[in-house]
């Protein structure tokens, strides 16, 4: 055969023994012992099973902890008592239902038999139409802002997204700190306002807070997704457009929002199943829920009422969360229709 | 800088939209900056300073002589004179209106002074006790070891388990495969929140409650993983796995050399989401776990925010070291990060 | 070296038949290929071998020994692969290595037989890169030498030189004939080139639609093709085919018809008049030009493709419909609505019957 003169740097010559090769081989001896058990296996049961061998593992742990309770929780809903063993707890049908649905009127939590579960849902109910829009307008403006750039982009895709890779309590503490009594906050508007603000004490303030936190907390998880939608519209569209003469804002109305719409009505929705289990940082922020129960939301109440209380309530806590669990298929179901929409 | 700035779109002049544009940026910035380092300079403020109102930006402690003849070291105290000079001195005690100093220039004699000519020295001085006492008087470095494990086991079994099963459900056309994948697919959206109870019950039901190892068997089975990692090996071509059957390979050994390094980049990010996760997690441990020798950082810390007085300049040092690890990873994997979700969606 | 044996192979994906019941010997040392187009099953029957693929219905015996339950290593054969499959992430060396690791064989055996098989194919140079660092040549001869150093059995490839350009192709035949007689070791080699299967093979296996059609030396089956798939399939220019009836028989011979070659006398028995029949022509089994004067048969030329040294003719003989392909040694003076004269040679005449298909004789 020819030899190939090919412009690749010259060869190594047969070697003695190097440390890769010595790395090679401690590594080896350890597959080996790896093997061993696989390999008796599949001298056992045949090549044609091995598949089953691996999927095993996971799929136990997945049928143990995850698809065993979804079977459970809805029989969960249907018994009382509070034991925690399912088939120690006497079945009570509707019961923990019909006591979460029973009010006087359902604008008014206080007429409620469980007034906390209905001021629960009714402030999940605002915090997600706030958290929703406030997310989707800041996400979608960053957005929109990041893929003008043409220098600096991942610098700035990295700070806005930074948040998200924070812990709810790391994030929680670290506004509750900037909110402090003796926070930076007040420290700069305590002269404008002429007193100083325990801004968590107040209920619209904390209110607001906790929405704020919260976008501040995830938006950038939305403005990377945004951000995918706006980078696949193709960059010849705006050309024809440019040489049409059309301005920036008719450009923005026309092209880019009816092209990005698909793309932000799964955002959207996304948000809206996120922003119904809210839980972690809004918890600790407000110290539980507070100032009262003005930031009590679904997720608490039912961590609280399965946990957090001498008499523990499964029951009742699992009735909420079937509920919730169907008003997140819901959403979940018009998520996936969205998807399939804008794939089309 | 000025250049930088104009260069957006390549046009010469910058227009009102660039203008608002840049303006966003750099309100975001300061926005998601500020409340960090705020919070990071605090942690390092001794605790009468942190308490202090209006406060420091930089941490403050104040100044201490040694001086010949005192065992302790004093207070130092700028001391003017009557002759308006100024000398720092060290303050002995301060009785009323009268305070008394010594010059360390002079250590034997000791001055009388009014108390209204000395004026306290400060120095900037990180109190890196805020560290070290929370780890050591406190239960934190438990909390901390708690962590490091369910967050190293975690994701050491997620990477093994899922990768196995993304191989199984890639590359081998077997009967109820599909099935498997549908199932663990329609579970990627199902919330914990939803099936918090009955899971505890398993939980209990296999001795597991109050144990990492609850925390940590739970949540490796992610469908998230499996499905990262089987697109990944889809890419994979069957000749290689073929042609490692004919060189004699047993399937595990497929797995093991082909591939698992193959997979690499997909298993680099799966391994990144992975720590963050459970390093971050918070509700599920909070059900589990119940004694506080078993709290993870994130439970270590809720709770000792809880208490009835708050030890701002122990909670912030701790809220650092919780921030530390996951920023550290964001610092140098930044990119893998954000294309990983902006490719997957996950999150 | 082994013999193999394969009885009633069949290969069904669910209720779908691929491969219908083939039988074929293959004997020791043997450099057998299978051709056939697109689709017909040459992969799936190398992958059988192989032990890639299960059998549904038959079976296969190395040296008599039935082998339908044995791992592919077990089989004691290596392939080679289309794409090459060399894992990306090894270096040529470990790929080499990485079968006969598995084997768990002495580590010094190991670098004696990939020394070995570098030497062989040229390879010392490479032996640290990654594939990816390889040419296309470079890489298949790697996946040649992975296919070496197991000293198989059996050599199984599978269209190994489709991703090489024309002349590495050429080149790289070469080399792998060169390789089976140094080496003496049964190879199966799947290919859809027929100049490849005619070069390189001593036995072609022709398959269709997961049939055998014909096993035979590379000349048989061009000379003697048993029937019109076959006739077609080999040879190129493909053989010109025409639709003709026996109209008569006198004595041991029988008169042939059809419009584009008239009535033919030929030297076959045993055929009764009435009979629907295939003529087939190879192009180069005319006698054209000044060979043929006086011939009835003219070509009416519609095309001529001049390559200097042989110049081959298209056109409509006796003005019928379909198009047919004469072959020419040497140039020759002709030009579009020329009439030229040609004349079947004889002894060339392929006849088959239209109903099977089946040759009935060259005469
Ligand atoms: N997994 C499968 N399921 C169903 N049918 C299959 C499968 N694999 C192959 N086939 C079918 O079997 C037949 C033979 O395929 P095979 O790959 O052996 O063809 P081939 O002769 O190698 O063709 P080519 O020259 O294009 O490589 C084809 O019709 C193909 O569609
Ligand atoms: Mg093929």
């Amino acid at each position: 055969m020819t030899a190939f003169d090919d412009g690749y740097p010259p060869p190594g010559r047969a070697r003695p023994m190097s440390a890769a090769d010595r790395r090679d081989r401690v590594l080896e001896a350890g597959m080996r012992l790896l093997e061993w058990p696989f390999a008796q296996l599949q001298r056992l049961i045949g090549l044609r099973r091995m598949p089953w061998v691996f999927v095993l593992p996971n799929m136990a742990l997945f049928t143990i902890f995850v698809f065993v309770p979804v079977l459970l929780a809805i029989g969960y809903a249907f018994t009382g008592g509070t034991e925690l063993l399912l088939w120690n707890r006497p079945f009570v049908g509707l019961e923990n239902f019909s006591r979460l649905l029973s009010c006087g009127s359902y604008l008014d939590p206080a007429s409620c038999e469980l007034d906390l579960f209905w001021t629960a849902v009714f402030n999940t109910a605002w915090y997600t139409a706030f958290n929703a829009t406030g997310t989707l307008v800041v996400a979608l403006v960053t957005a929109l802002v990041l893929n003008r750039l043409t220098r600096g982009k991942a610098f700035f895709r990295a700070i806005f997204f930074y948040p998200v890779l924070l812990s709810p309590v790391v994030v929680a503490l670290v506004w509750k700190w900037f909110l402090a009594r003796n926070g930076l906050l007040n420290a700069v508007f305590a002269d404008l306002m002429g007193q100083r603000t325990i801004f968590l004490l107040e209920v619209l303030w904390s209110r607001f807070w906790v929405v704020y936190v919260s976008i501040w907390f995830h938006m950038g998880f939305y403005t990377l997704i945004i951000l995918a939608g706006l980078q696949a519209i193709p960059r010849d569209i705006y050309e024809a457009a440019l040489i049409d003469g059309t301005s920036r804002w008719r450009q923005f109305w026309r092209l880019t929002l009816p092209l990005l719409m698909p793309n932000l009505l799964v955002v959207l929705v996304l948000l809206l199943i996120r922003s119904v289990q809210v839980f972690d940082e809004a918890w600790v922020l407000t110290d539980g829920g507070g100032p009262g129960t003005s930031n009590t939301f679904l997720v608490q109440f039912i961590y609280e009422t399965a946990f957090a209380t001498d008499v523990r309530l499964y029951g009742l806590a699992s009735a909420a969360s079937v509920l919730m669990g169907l008003a997140l298929l819901v959403l979940t179901l018009v998520q996936l229709w969205l998807g399939k929409k804008a794939e089309n | 800088m000025l250049g930088f700035l104009t260069r957006t779109r390549g046009k010469s002049r910058m227009d009102v939209t660039d203008i608002l544009a840049w303006a966003w940026l750099i309100l975001g910035t300061l926005v998601i900056a500020i409340p960090i380092g705020w919070a990071f300079l605090s942690s390092f403020k001794p605790e009468a300073e942190i308490n202090s109102f209006p406060p420091t930006l930089l941490p403050r402690a104040a100044q201490e002589l040694v001086i010949e003849g005192y065992d302790d070291p004093l207070p130092a105290y700028a001391w003017t004179d009557e002759q308006g000079q100024t000398r720092t001195v060290g303050l002995v005690r301060r009785i009323g209106l009268k305070a008394t100093v010594v010059d360390p220039e002079s250590p034997g004699e000791r001055l009388s002074v009014d108390a209204g000519s000395i004026v306290k020295q400060t120095a900037i001085r990180p109190a890196w006790s805020n560290y070290t006492e929370p780890l050591e008087r406190f239960a934190f470095l438990t909390y901390l070891k708690n962590s490091v494990f369910v967050t190293t086991v975690a994701t050491i079994l997620t990477l093994v388990l899922n990768s196995m099963a993304a191989f199984a459900l890639s590359k081998y056309r077997f009967r109820g495969s599909t099935t498997i994948f549908v199932l663990m697919l329609s579970t990627l959206m199902l919330p914990l929140s939803v099936i918090m109870v009955p899971a505890f019950m398993v939980v209990v039901g296999l001795n597991l409650a109050d144990n990492l190892w609850g925390v940590i068997f739970s949540t490796v089975a992610t469908p998230t993983g499996v499905f990262l990692l089987r697109q990944y090996m889809l890419t994979i071509p069957d000749d290689l796995i073929e042609a490692a059957r004919v060189d004699a390979a047993s399937e595990f050994r497929i797995y093991w050399r082909i591939i698992l390094p193959l997979s690499a980049p997909a298993l680099a990010v799966l391994a990144i989401f992975s720590v963050i996760w459970r390093w971050n997690d918070f509700l599920w441990p909070l059900i589990v776990l119940s004694s506080p020798e078993n709290y993870t950082l994130q439970l270590g810390l809720n709770a000792f925010q809880g208490q009835f007085t708050v030890q701002w300049h122990y909670i912030l040092s701790m809220t650092v070291v919780a921030l530390l690890p996951v920023t550290l990873i964001f610092l140098f994997l930044q990119r893998y990060i954000t294309e990983g979700v902006a490719s997957s969606g996950v999150k | 070296m082994a013999s193999i044996r394969m009885e009633g192979l069949t290969k069904a994906y669910g209720n779908l038949e691929v491969i219908h019941g083939i039988d074929l010997d293959i004997e020791e040392g043997e450099f057998v290929a299978l051709v056939g187009p697109s689709g017909c099953g040459k992969s799936t029957m190398l992958r059988m071998i192989a032990g890639l693929e299960t059998i549904s219905r038959g079976e296969i015996a190395f040296d008599g020994e039935v082998v339908n339950a044995m791992s592919p290593s077990e089989r004691g054969i290596s392939m080679v692969f289309q794409s090459y499959a060399l894992y990306p992430h090894l270096s040529v060396r470990k790929n080499l290595s990485f079968g006969l690791e598995n084997l768990r064989m002495k580590r010094a055996e190991i670098d004696a037989r990939v020394a070995e098989a570098a030497r062989m194919l040229e390879l010392d140079a490479y032996l640290d890169r990654k594939p990816k660092a390889l040419s296309g040549g470079q890489r298949q001869r790697v996946a040649i030498g992975r296919a070496i150093v197991r000293h198989p059995k059996v050599f199984l490839f599978d269209e190994p030189l489709s991703n090489l350009d024309a002349k590495l192709r050429v080149q790289t035949r070469g080399e792998i004939t060169r390789l089976h007689r140094q080496l003496g070791t049964t190879m199966i080699y799947v290919t859809h080139d027929q100049v490849e299967a005619m070069t390189m093979a001593a036995k072609i296996v022709v398959l269709n639609g997961g049939k055998v059609e014909q096993v035979g030396r590379p000349l048989d089956l061009f000379e003697r093709p048993a029937n019109l798939f076959v006739a077609g399939f080999i040879g190129s220019p493909r053989m010109n085919l025409y639709d003709g009836r026996i109209t008569g028989t006198e004595g041991g011979a029988a008169r042939v018809a059809s419009p584009e070659t008239g009535e033919l006398l030929v030297p076959l028995g045993g055929v009764a008049a009435g009979r629907d029949v295939k003529i087939g022509l190879r192009p180069s089994h005319f006698a054209v030009g000044a060979e043929a004067a006086g011939s009835p048969l003219l070509l009416e030329v519609d095309q001529v493709e001049s390559l200097g040294h042989e110049t081959y003719l298209h056109g409509r003989l006796n003005g019928a419909e379909t198009t047919t392909i004469v072959h020419v040694q040497n140039h020759l003076d002709a030009a579009p609505g020329d009439r030229v004269p040609v004349r079947p040679r004889d002894g060339h005449i392929h006849l088959f019957d239209a109903q099977s298909g089946l040759s009935l004789g060259r005469v």
